[in-house]
């Protein structure tokens, strides 16, 4: 039967088909000698720039930043108090009273010393004393002691208090600018998502 | 033939291939699946095979749609891409359904750069090479509807049987039987012959 020759070239061959087999064959696949060579994983393609995995590494790693300078504020706060009492007992200071005494040299057993620096770690960290570090560092020895006789305990408790609102306004603009980053970064990978779902061949 | 009217067939011709494809595992694992799960376990070797296995079926698909000239570069265009793409496919038994997808996807993106670059004229890119009497009689193949002229192209260029056709591209045998009969019964009356008279 004709139609089964047109179906799966059994039967009776028709004449036309064949003849158009004939011709058309002629366009029909050759292998090439040289076919183009495989990348080298199946897994392997061309990434966007800001890919998903790009956008969240990218936050981690900001976000590590921001814990560590956040760190390293909040310590340089509470070392400044330490130095600031060592500034006090410099001769030549005038000093109506102390404000932070240095801690009582440890005595008793082992679990008290351990309180102790615990207890003084403590304290320092939610009253610490006035004065940074850096400006004793940074004066000259001639300088100190005429700084010294006209700062008074208000004063290194001004300069503290102005250090610390410089630190918590450092502060709050790297929160901004870590939020606005999240922001932006979300607003990327919803874009990607977007283009992929539009685009699937699969 | 407009967009609308290709975007169409192309919904049609996916709903018969997920069919099919979801009769798969009912049966035992054809050749071409157990190849497809070597390639993914990162055997090259398997996925020549597939090449040689598929190549004339991508072939014949792109060659009813873009010009004899380009179709070449495209086999190879669509078979890197499902080599990247095929850890996405969820059947490996449906690798043949899939990779017709992807070869007509092929050709569609072929025009739309083509447009958004620039218009060449039609017998500008025609190798002299090419016969006559063969590139008459595929550019009247190619004025049918999409499905018929990708079926018999398979048939009647790269010389696939019926149940070849059915096998390779996931669509059903009774689909593609229609189509060859349709598409024949047209073709004829195109070309005048006698049979259609």
């Amino acid at each position: 039967m004709k139609e089964d020759y047109l179906w799966d070239k059994s039967g009776e061959t028709d004449a036309e088909i064949a003849e158009l087999e004939q011709t058309l064959g002629r366009l029909r696949y050759k292998r090439p000698t040289q076919p183009q060579p495989l990348p080298t994983t199946s897994r392997t393609r061309l990434r966007p720039l800001f890919s998903p995995a790009f956008a969240i590494a990218a936050t981690l790693v900001i976000l590590l930043l921001a814990g560590g300078l956040w760190l390293g504020l909040r310590r340089a706060n509470n070392t400044g108090g330490r130095d600031a009492a060592a500034v006090d007992k410099t001769p030549g200071i005038s000093q109506p009273a102390p404000v932070v005494s240095g801690p009582p040299p440890p005595t008793g057993t082992v679990k008290q010393i351990g309180d102790n620096v615990a207890e003084r770690e403590i304290k320092e960290s939610i009253n610490p004393s006035p004065l940074p570090r850096r400006i004793i560092h940074r004066v000259p020895n001639e300088q100190r002691q005429t700084l010294a006789q006209a700062q008074t305990v208000n004063n290194a408790r001004r300069i503290r208090r102005e250090e610390i609102a410089r630190g918590q306004e450092a502060k709050a603009q790297l929160i901004k600018a870590l939020l606005i980053t999240s922001d932006k970064l979300n607003e990327v990978q919803k874009k990607i998502q977007g283009t992929q779902e539009r685009n699937p061949i699969s | 033939m407009s967009e609308a009217g290709t975007a169409g067939e192309l919904l049609l011709m996916t709903s018969v291939s997920r069919t099919a494809a979801a009769a798969q595992p009912a049966r035992e694992k054809s050749p071409e699946a157990l190849l497809v799960e070597a390639v993914r376990n990162g055997d090259r070797d398997a996925f020549g095979r597939l090449y040689d296995l598929y190549a004339p079926m991508v072939h014949g698909i792109l060659l009813a749609r873009v010009p004899f000239d380009e179709v070449d570069d495209l086999v190879q265009d669509v078979f890197l891409m499902a080599f990247k793409r095929i850890h996405t496919l969820r059947e490996a038994g449906a690798f043949g359904g899939w990779l017709a997808m992807i070869a007509r996807n092929r050709a569609v993106d072929f025009y739309r750069r083509q447009r958004e670059t620039e218009e060449l004229p039609e017998n500008l890119a025609r190798r002299a090479s090419v016969d006559t009497e063969a590139a008459e009689a595929l550019s009247l193949i190619r004025t049918l509807p999409d499905a018929y002229r990708e079926t018999l192209v398979l048939r009647l260029v790269e010389g696939m049987t019926g149940p070849e056709i059915a096998e390779r591209t996931g669509l059903t045998p009774a689909s593609v039987r229609v189509n060859l009969h349709r598409g024949m019964k047209m073709l004829r009356e195109k070309l005048g012959m006698e049979s259609a008279r």
